[in-house]
């Protein structure tokens, strides 16, 4: 009867049976080179981690980790106190900005200067900012009188040149005086009935900034 | 582990529940307010699924948010509606019903001002609105005048207000 051990044992060359085995559990005439050539071997490098982890964490997954961290943070104070993404709704700023158009609103435009004639900026309606804001141009500034007649925007009646005009149109309104702390908002579309056209005075602190892009 | 921990633990628990039952059985006017006009938001918004029986009970349950001699008086892009009592409002509640097939309606700002005796307070908000058949989201800013009558918040008044003078 062949029993297991012995009879491997015995194919082996006898040389002690299970004892002759290497590492791998398996006998040395197996191997091509024997145990010379294990003592002469490099030792082996461990395995490193697999491809997709690295990918995904890097080498080194505690610095990716605080890596990681530190981009979110920097994204919530940039997107929370830098710019603020916005999706145009409607048409009063045609053509220069078109229905869904997205654009990015600096907050940080009027922290050393006022705001500017012909800047397009973001203006925070009365209750908070969640549901939104105005886009509108500035035309009037603080003290300016403005005045509409026969498709001219008149500041200090003097006519205004609008380069971001594309279309006439012929608004009537009577002059008026802007007070201090206020600017005159109005959009670029003029081609509507004036009282369909929001527009009118924002108070400085409900401009939130400068539309970029 | 100190003796007075579990005591000093049990306390806190203790003190929170209180201030939570406190809150639950008093809430603040403020908070009241708001959840009224979320569920005013709610009350006004309808699908196109909605059944024959909320297009008949709805608008009677948008007019029982305002007072018997609520004032509407809302002025958008040149168009004025006003309305003067719970009838009127619940008659412009069925029109709108019959005028779209839905209407979402979203108060996403929302800003209190109690009057001192804390019985009336003057609301400002931005109304968000989707109507079917309407391209753009409409954005409305309004001022709700609302009393404190008979352990309710009820609208007296509706006015249109502006960031834009």
């Amino acid at each position: 009867m062949v029993v297991g051990g012995g009879n491997f044992s015995s194919e082996s060359g006898g040389e002690g049976g299970f004892a002759a085995r290497t590492e791998g559990n398996r006998p040395d005439r197996f191997r091509p080179e024997g145990r010379l050539a294990d003592m002469e071997r490099e030792p082996e490098t461990p395995p490193g981690p697999p491809w997709w982890r690295v990918a995904l964490i890097g080498r080194r997954p505690r610095r990716t980790l605080v890596r990681l961290l530190v981009l979110v943070v920097l994204t919530v104070l940039l997107f929370r106190f830098v710019l603020v993404l916005v999706r145009i709704e409607g048409i009063s700023m045609s053509p220069t900005f078109r229905d869904k158009h997205v654009g990015i609103v600096y907050r940080l435009a009027y922290l050393f200067h006022e705001p500017q004639r012909g800047d397009v900026v973001a203006i925070r309606p009365l209750a908070g900012e969640r549901a939104g804001y105005y886009l509108k141009r500035i035309v009037g500034l603080p003290g300016d009188s403005i005045a509409f007649h026969a498709g001219q925007l008149l500041i200090n009646g003097q006519p205004l040149d609008e380069p971001y005009l594309k279309r006439s149109y012929s608004w009537e309104m009577e002059p008026m005086t802007i007070g201090p702390g206020s600017y005159y908002v109005v959009g670029d579309n003029r081609t509507m009935d004036r009282v369909d056209h929001f527009q009118g005075r924002a108070s400085r602190e409900r401009i939130i900034g400068k539309i970029l892009l | 582990m100190k003796k007075w921990l579990p005591r000093l633990v049990a306390l806190g628990v203790l003190a929170a529940l209180g201030v939570w039952g406190w809150r639950a059985w008093f809430p603040d006017p403020e908070k009241l307010i708001r959840r009224r006009l979320d569920e005013l938001a709610e009350a006004v918004s309808f699908g196109p699924r909605d059944g024959p029986l909320a297009l008949l009970t709805n608008p009677g349950k948008v007019a029982s948010f305002c007072a018997q001699d609520v004032r509407v008086n809302v002025t958008n892009f040149g168009y004025s509606q006003t309305l003067n009592g719970r009838e009127d409002v619940q008659r412009a509640a069925a029109m709108a019903r019959s005028a779209y097939t839905s209407l979402n309606i979203k108060f996403p700002d929302i800003l209190v001002r109690l009057a001192s005796d804390k019985q009336s307070a003057v609301v400002e908000t931005t109304l968000r609105g989707q109507a079917s058949g309407v391209r753009d989201l409409q954005m409305l800013e309004l001022r709700f005048t609302m009393r404190h009558i008979d352990g309710e918040w009820l609208i007296a008044a509706v006015d249109t207000a502006s960031a834009l003078q």
